[in-house]
């Protein structure tokens, strides 16, 4: 189901091996105009290319205050972001991560209040200050194990029942995943990890506003890092922040003007229209995931995108990968191929059918994991398993047969021949149909009960 | 294509996009115009979207939410508990409690407020607050709301001038449509004879009735009571019609028919009913909006309209929101709306709080308009408090 079965949509190379060690300066080449001694060429400063940039940053901003996007928490952040962004470009190189971490703390606090921010930062010193001790792995996993444990009790308000409630939605979305891709990471370096470089991956400035966050990978992220030429990066960046605009202002159109309940299901054609509306709603999740990770383009983080085109899946396998692409990788990383490699010994249908089963696992449990350091609740239901379970089933099947189906080259692929009418209509029905079945499940997973989504099925039949 | 080579069309787009949205609302009509308010429209769905809406993924994004406490409206939860009827829900009676960080008292009549006899004791000039969340103090601590500081104030002003004692019952409940505040009224607040009843509004009534009949009529909830009765027999609504597609061109002429039920009812009593306009913080007030509002207040009859929407104007919306991403007031935005409240109101709350209780007394009848207590109310100067803008 992962980068083995077939060529991914997105990058030729999983993320983690994206992005190359950076380019510094030559030393002889240190008095250049617009860069500081011995800091890379990717960071050369050229107030011609920046000021555009900052306009547009500055344009942005103004339309999520005219349409206030996002609430006033977003708006903050951004506002904050556009007056970091002259002083983070001008810094030199090695002051600008640490700058950033300065203004994601500023955004926190900005955000949350000084009381809840300074619980935060003290459980979070707490948590990466484990992950330095000089012990081994294991003992530092399992203190930071015992730590999240502590902190789960205090979350349904066994200990500690003073402490506001959005400090644990906080620390939730900071480390929740985010510490198991640290962890991992840690295991396998060679060497001890840069404070600056944790402290930036756990403190991301716009995770302040958007509590469901995508699950950075933290070596993409260090990679990523002026990973390619700055203002281009920020290019990118400014048009993931356009995308996320556009998609939240549709999400908006459909939220208000489109959407139908599904007590007004009373036909069919009100069943599709609910079906689609219903689905589209996900644009208000790929529309802050695009917000998120645009900003931190703008601050010389290359990152992938984190979602690719998943309207026009063509199969169950292609959706799994195109919707939110991050948390595939995460998967694909922490427990696919793990699995797969533990099994490689046995037949290959058997070790993709078992790592596929694991992953849909572990994503059912993680979503009601995140459920509860968000929300509070673990919000397990009968739908909800149902959903995990027949996604996975189907994205199963669908592994087996692109396992064993010949790769074929895919449409506009290098040296195809333009693609017939047929093969045209089989894609069209593809998408269709995985469009179909996808926005049914959807309609099941939103639904209140299995009895209330049958129900409404039945009143469009 | 390089990067960083063609910025320009997503500039142009934003630029295009941030002038559509300077446009004032009432700039353009028809389809543009809806457009335009859609798109600026950030409210959150009325609970009737919630069911649907709020799967996995929206649950997760509203409730992280920096914010301190959650936002109304609710469904039944440790606050509340269901009833069978159009109110859907009212607050559960003897609590104490700290929800999300606030204190949550309520007393035996399942009102979010102190103690207070059922019969109204002698010499007590009683104030019936109907109102929402805002009303009800929502993310704030017991007896910081705006009802509570107001009823200290007129209390002592009252009583300082041989008067008699003011108390203000407030019968909010957080998350009500209209209609449902005026049906949970008229199910209690009579029992508690009240002098005078505020009807609290902000410019979220507009719209929400509808929104929440598009859930209840097709639960055969709504038809019979009477704060909907009326507008839904003029708009000839049937049960299994296409509520959305019925209700939503009556929108105003719901809430309008609400009003008018809130007057009729209180003119059936003898109660004078001022209908008050609230803000919320961080909202901007929509000019077209605001009109539309007072206009249908105004053609309700209620004996006075009070606009305290610009109670929150030059004040960061930081500095008054109970959390980032909230609109309820926090304890100095309620102070704020106590202060606006008590120079638009309290030389009239003073005046009708000696008229209707001479010293040593027997206490009014409320019962008749006729009542010699309420003929001696100056007479309510309808619009008194609507400034034109």
């Amino acid at each position: 189901m992962g980068p083995e079965i077939r060529r991914p949509h997105t990058a030729e190379l999983a993320p983690h091996r994206r992005y190359f060690p950076i380019p510094h300066g030559v030393d002889g080449l240190a008095s250049d105009l617009g860069l500081y001694p011995g800091e890379p060429e990717n960071c050369r400063r050229s107030l011609r290319r920046f000021l555009p940039i900052f306009a547009h940053m500055g344009a942005m901003v103004a339309v999520f205050g005219v349409y206030r996007l996002e609430g006033r928490a977003f708006q903050m952040l951004a506002v904050i972001a556009l007056a970091a962004l002259p002083i983070h470009y001008t810094l030199p190189y090695r002051r600008k991560k640490p700058f950033f971490v300065a203004a994601s703390i500023v955004g926190l606090v900005a955000v949350f209040g000084l009381a809840a921010s300074v619980i935060v930062l003290g459980i979070a010193a707490i948590l990466i200050g484990v992950c330095y001790l000089p012990i081994s792995w294991r003992a530092r996993a399992a203190i930071v194990a015992a730590t999240a444990l502590t902190l789960a009790l205090a979350r349904v308000g066994r200990i500690a029942p003073d402490v506001p409630e959005t400090v644990w939605a906080v620390l939730g979305s900071m480390f929740m995943f985010r510490m198991i891709l640290y962890l991992y990471e840690l295991k396998h370096a060679t060497k001890p990890e840069p404070l600056v470089d944790t402290l930036g991956y756990f403190f991301l400035l716009p995770n302040y506003a958007f509590m469901h966050f995508p699950v950075v990978d933290y070596r993409t992220l260090q990679r990523g890092y002026f990973a390619n030429e700055v203002h281009a990066t920020q290019q990118v960046g400014l048009r993931m922040l356009f995308r996320g605009m556009i998609q939240l202002l549709l999400y908006r159109l459909i939220y208000h003007d489109i959407l139908i309940t599904p007590d007004e299901v009373t036909s069919f054609p009100s069943l599709m229209l609910f079906l689609t509306a219903n689905y589209l709603l996900y644009l208000h999740v790929s529309g802050q995931f695009h917000l998120a990770c645009g900003m931190l383009h703008l601050f010389g983080f290359s990152l992938p995108e984190t979602h690719h085109n998943y309207l026009l899946a063509t199969s169950f396998t292609d959706y799994w990968r195109r919707i939110n692409i991050y948390w595939k990788d995460f998967m694909v990383r922490v427990v696919f191929n793990p699995v797969a490699f533990r099994l490689k010994r046995r037949p290959q249908p058997i070790a993709l059918a078992v790592a596929t089963t694991a992953v849909f696992l572990t994503t059912w449990l993680l979503h009601a994991y995140q459920s509860f350091w968000l929300r509070g609740s673990w919000s397990f239901s009968g739908h909800d398993t149902l959903f995990w379970g027949i996604l996975g089933v189907l994205v199963l099947v669908n592994v087996q047969v692109d396992a064993r189906t010949p790769r074929r080259r895919t449409l506009g692929s290098k040296g195809d021949h333009a693609p017939t009418p047929h093969m045209i209509a089989v894609r069209v029905a593809k998408t269709v149909a995985t469009f179909l079945t996808i926005a049914l499940l959807w309609s099941l997973w939103t639904s209140s009960s299995v009895m209330a989504w049958l129900t409404m099925l039945r009143r469009a039949f | 294509m390089d990067a960083s080579s063609r910025p320009t069309r997503p500039l142009l787009c934003t630029a295009a996009l941030l002038a559509w949205g300077l446009l004032p609302i009432g700039a353009s009509t028809g389809w543009p115009a809806r457009l335009n308010a859609t798109l600026r429209n950030d409210a959150p769905n009325a609970r009737d979207y919630e069911r649907i809406e709020h799967g996995y993924y929206e649950r997760l994004i509203d409730d992280h939410r920096p914010r301190a406490v959650a936002p109304a409206p609710f469904d039944a939860g440790v606050l509340a508990q269901t009833v069978a009827d159009v109110r859907e829900y009212v607050l559960k009676p003897n609590l104490s409690t700290t929800h999300k960080g606030a204190s949550w008292t309520t007393n035996d009549l399942g009102m979010r407020d102190a103690s207070y006899s059922k019969t109204k004791p002698p010499h007590t000039f009683r104030i019936a607050l109907v109102g929402d969340s805002i009303a009800a103090g929502w993310g704030v601590d017991d007896g910081l709301g705006f009802e509570p500081i107001a009823e200290r104030t007129w209390n002592r002003r009252s009583t300082q001038a041989d008067g008699p004692t003011v108390e203000v019952l407030n019968f909010a409940v957080p998350g009500h449509a209209p209609g449902q505040r005026w049906e949970h009224f008229r199910r209690v607040g009579p029992a508690t004879s009240p002098d005078l009843v505020l009807f609290e509004s902000t410019l979220a009534d507009l719209g929400w009735d509808e929104r929440r009949l598009r859930t209840l009529l097709p639960r055969g909830i709504g038809f019979d009571s009477p704060v909907y009765r009326d507008a839904l027999t003029s708009l000839r609504t049937a049960p299994s019609a296409d509520f959305k597609a019925r209700l939503r061109p009556h929108r105003d002429a719901i809430l309008e028919g609400v009003y008018r039920r809130v007057v009729a009812d209180c003119r059936e009593q003898g109660i004078p009913v001022v209908w008050v306009l609230l803000p919320r913080v961080g909202k901007p007030v929509i000019p077209g909006d605001r009109a539309s509002l007072i206009g249908l207040a105004r053609s309700a009859g209620f004996d006075r309209l009070i606009d305290v929407s610009d109670a929150f104007e030059g004040q960061s919306a930081a500095s008054l929101a109970i959390a980032a991403d909230d609109f309820h007031p926090n304890v100095a935005g309620h102070a704020r709306l106590a202060h606006r409240l008590d120079a638009e109101l309290g030389e009239f709350v003073s005046s009708a709080a000696r008229s209707s209780r001479p010293k040593g007394g027997e206490p009014p009848s409320v019962s008749g308009r006729t009542d010699p207590a309420h003929e001696a109310v100056p007479p309510p100067s309808p619009h008194a408090g609507v400034a034109p803008r």
